[in-house]
């Protein structure tokens, strides 16, 4: 065929307008009308062999649309070999052959056009040839669903992030879990500085815990189902009455947050070692709420009974913070529906201030929820165990602290047994910095034991400020007898009845407790009489400087 | 640009300040400052006069949305400038040649980057129907650049699109979603609604470009003249459909980051259609609120995405590129470019 690639012949036999046929073929094809007839035409090859180059063009793009690749190949092979310099031609067919996968034209096709060639008795058809399935293998390497997009990830990441949420409400809701029937709406009269709860009549959902989390509406649970049972105990650890208001709280600020720490601390180890992990929630109101979670529902005079016994252990050593157990009662009775606790992590209504847990510096809610997946469940045997007597299951020391124990022994009891010491060797532990107060008492008491130098030295090297020349002179003044309790109850703030020793002693101070300790002969018979001389030693001593100070040339002179 | 999507349907917006409260009755669901406010997309919810005036005031783009993603209408803020652009715009789409090869460009752009995409998929799952389909496209796309009329452009770009969404479902690889077929105005299973969604996005996200360039957006050549329809924004956002929303739609079904569970389906039954409220109760599918508030999130993460631009070299962002494409436009309209470019994802 050696045409040129314009002027659409028109077959002087038959008087064929090819390009009217061709324009028509083309508007069978965008209206999507019979597409067989389109198929029956731009198979055969007498219809294109007829065509000049642009129009044959024209048929193999028809072919390709209507969908017989075969066809469309046949034609532009044809055209290819007829009219090699057909760029436009040679083109497509590459194209077309690339898309289809495949780098070589298919056998059937081009043979059975070379085998029909000569026969013009029969309409001539190039068949619909199935197509091996390409081996991805000759593709490049991809990964499934969007291999191109690297990083799409970052897409991902909002319904990730909406999906931890989601199991995060779930998993909430499945902890905090009270009375089936209802729960609360806390409401507030900001006016008249009061705050309530009104009982919503219906189970929580997830988009109630949502509300809450959001600070939108702010839900209690009540805590005794129908069937007197809970899923959770409550220790609410309230600030004392008086010392709500700001003023107040200011002047006994040091004396709050010690004893804070220390409840903080102290509350969630006793509880660990009495197989009782407890989540500590700031419930931004008075205090804390110290969380309690069962594995299934159990007696509530059980669960109290467990929880009061820890009430009772630590509330002696607690001057400023109040411990309540919830569930108040034991059953319910009559209409009422219970005790209630807020929820954690909602907003206080009257405060405006927003509930955490304390135990994790993170405050966002994302990683507060976090926590909740981490949350153990007491088993009923530990409850079982408190309900036949005893106190709770065994203690179970924490490894790490009973060896503590084991090398300081010392240490261990008077943490135990002292409200005072203890808070203080809780905010040495806690790495915080300690008063001059707290530094004095700590000297005035451990200075006095035997391994006083190790003890202080352990005990002060987890502080900040720790210089062990600056403890070993402090320890080397220490001189009279140790601190008794009534100074040290004094120079704390602390208001809580002193300890109650075994012995009728006349002196008490915080060292009886220990069984290493041996009172000394001729030992104090009274607070007052041995600080005085205490007292007295100080006033030389401070004297001495004085009049270095004020004669400084002159030679120091005893005042004795 | 901030912009802001409210898709709480049944909300209403009401000043508050220096910012915007979305109100379900009493009650306040959320909060958009007006400090630096540019755009706010509304889904079902309704504004008072007062929010009007201010985001007139502030000239803040506003675009109403149907509960389902259906464009609806848009707060314009009256156009004084631009004039030369608009006139060389209305010249160019009143002549039938320049109109009919702007048509062109972009259904052969469509089409061949829809058989582009058709190809690389079909390797990845080895499906020959993916392949046959994509030489279809090419035909047509071929067919398409020669075309002189515009009847015939237009049904060719329809039976393109005939022939896509016909092996789309071969594109879904995750179990419990199946797509039978393109339905819109309502969606009829949650992938079209998917990309009812995200197509509607990416008409506003194009409408926006041609704003900012200074053309008319209602003016098309593709999309014929219709009460309301933004045309040149539907005839331009053609070459983004499939690279920009298929992808994005089938990235998060393929990758199960999007589950069947993530809808709400209903038996169809008959809607009166006599107001907003029959409409949305008779939906055969709808998102649930929460999963679509993270399409958005998703959707706004995507056009952030980093792309090389093939043009100028420089690095730069999805949403960047339907900017610099409508420039581009503008140029060709201006005779500044002898021709119209359409973005080349076929080469990439």
């Amino acid at each position: 065929m050696k045409e040129g690639k314009s002027s659409p012949r028109t077959d002087v036999h038959t008087k064929v307008d090819y390009a009217l046929v061709l324009r028509t073929l083309e508007k069978h094809i965008a209206e999507n009308r019979d597409p067989e007839s389109v198929l029956r035409r731009v198979r055969r090859p007498e219809f294109w062999r007829r065509l000049g180059p642009e129009d044959a063009l024209r048929c193999a793009r028809l072919a390709q649309a209507a969908g017989d690749m075969a066809a469309a190949l046949a034609v532009l092979e044809w055209l290819t070999t007829e009219v090699p310099d057909f760029v436009e031609a040679w083109r497509e067919r590459v194209a077309l052959l690339e898309i289809l996968g495949r780098k070589k034209p298919p056998l059937a096709s081009t043979s059975n056009v070379s085998a029909t060639q000569g026969s013009s008795a029969e309409p001539e058809t190039v068949p619909d040839v199935p197509w091996d399935e390409p081996q991805p293998v000759n593709e490049e390497p991809k990964v499934t669903g969007l291999g191109e997009d690297e990083d799409f990830s970052r897409v991902e990441g909002p319904f990730w992030e909406w999906r931890r949420r989601e199991a995060a409400i779930a998993r909430y809701l499945e902890l905090f879990r009270g009375r089936e029937d209802c729960f609360a709406r806390q409401w507030v009269d900001r006016a008249k500085g009061s705050q309530g709860y009104v009982p919503v009549r219906r189970p929580m959902e997830a988009g109630d815990v949502l509300e809450h989390l959001q600070g939108r509406k702010t839900y209690g649970i009540y805590l005794l189902q129908q069937d007197s049972r809970v899923r959770l105990g409550v220790i609410d650890a309230d600030l004392a009455m008086g010392l709500r208001s700001s003023e107040a709280l200011k002047q006994k600020r040091d004396l709050v947050r010690r004893e804070q720490r220390y409840l903080l601390t102290r509350l969630v180890e006793l509880g660990r070692e009495r197989g009782l992990p407890c989540l500590v929630e700031f419930s931004g109101g008075k205090g804390f709420h110290f969380w309690f979670f069962l594995e299934e529902p159990l007696p509530a005079g059980w669960v109290r009974s467990v929880l009061q016994r820890l009430v009772a252990r630590l509330q002696p050593d607690l001057s400023v913070f109040q411990l309540e157990v919830f569930p108040k009662q034991d059953r319910l009775e009559g209409k009422g529906l219970g005790n209630l606790v807020k929820l954690p992590l909602g907003t206080h209504r009257l405060t405006g201030r927003p509930s955490y847990f304390v135990h994790i510096k993170d405050r966002s809610m994302d990683a507060q929820l976090a926590l909740l997946e981490k949350v153990h469940r007491i088993p009923r045997a530990v409850f079982q165990k408190a309900g036949a007597g005893g106190d709770g299951a065994s203690v179970l020391v924490h490894p790490r602290r009973e060896k503590w124990a084991a090398d300081y022994p010392e240490l261990a009891v008077l943490e135990d047994r002292c409200a005072a010491l203890g808070q203080i060797l809780v905010e040495c532990r806690n790495h915080h910095t300690l008063t001059v107060r707290a530094e004095k008492i700590l000297y005035g008491t451990l200075g006095f034991l035997p391994r006083a130098k190790v003890l202080l030295h352990h005990v002060l090297k987890a502080l900040p400020e720790y210089n062990p020349h600056w403890v070993d002179f402090q320890l080397s003044k220490v001189r009279g007898t140790p601190l008794g309790c009534r100074k040290i109850h004094r120079l704390l703030g602390l208001e809580v009845p002193w300890c109650a020793f075994d012995t009728d002693i006349r002196y008490a101070h915080p060292l009886l407790h220990c069984p290493q300790w041996q009172e000394p002969a001729g030992a104090a018979k009274a607070e007052r009489v041995e600080n005085l001389r205490d007292a007295l030693d100080g006033l030389k001593e401070a004297l001495r400087l004085v009049e270095r100070f004020l004669d400084r040339g002159a030679p120091l002179k005893r005042v004795d | 640009m901030e912009r802001y999507y409210v898709l709480e349907p049944g909300t209403y917006l009401r000043k508050d300040g220096e910012s915007l409260l979305v109100m379900r009755g009493n009650e306040a669901v959320g909060r958009v400052p007006l400090e630096g406010l540019e755009q706010l997309v509304l889904v079902g919810s309704s504004l008072s006069g007062a929010v009007v005036q201010e985001l007139v005031r502030r000239r803040v783009e506003t675009v109403l949305l149907s509960p389902w993603g259906q464009f609806r209408g848009r707060l314009v803020v009256d156009e004084h400038k631009h004039v030369a652009r608009r006139k060389a715009q209305y010249l160019a789409f009143s002549d039938p040649r320049q109109a009919v090869h702007i048509a062109r460009r972009i259904v052969q752009a469509k089409l061949k980057s829809g058989a582009r995409f058709l190809s690389r998929r079909a390797g990845e799952y080895g499906l020959m129907a993916l392949r046959k389909t994509a030489a279809q496209m090419m035909g047509l796309a071929r067919m398409v650049a020669v075309e002189e009329n515009m009847e015939m452009v237009r049904g060719l770009e329809g039976r393109g699109a005939h022939l896509y969404f016909e092996v789309f479902k071969d594109l879904v690889r995750a179990p419990g979603f199946h797509f039978s077929g393109r339905t819109k105005r309502p969606p009829r299973d949650p992938i079209n609604a998917l990309l009812s969604f995200v197509y509607t996005l990416l008409t506003n996200e194009v409408l926006t470009a041609v704003k900012i360039v200074g053309l008319d957006p209602y003016l098309g050549t593709l999309h014929t003249e219709e009460y309301g329809r933004p045309s040149l924004a539907c005839d331009l956002v053609e070459e983004w459909r499939t690279h920009l929303g298929d992808r994005l739609v089938l990235g998060l079904i393929n990758r199960r980051v999007v589950t069947p569970e993530d809808f709400v389906e209903r038996a169809v039954t008959a809607a009166d259609g006599v107001d907003e409220e029959d409409l949305r109760a008779h939906r055969p599918v709808e998102m649930k609120p929460k999963i679509a508030r993270a399409f958005v999130d998703a959707y706004e993460r995507w056009m952030g995405t980093s792309i090389q631009c093939p043009f100028a070299g420089t690095m730069s962002t999805y949403r960047g590129l339907i900017r610099d494409q409508a420039r581009r436009f503008l140029r060709f309209l201006m005779g500044e470019a002898p021709t119209y470019e359409p973005f080349p994802w076929w080469t990439l």
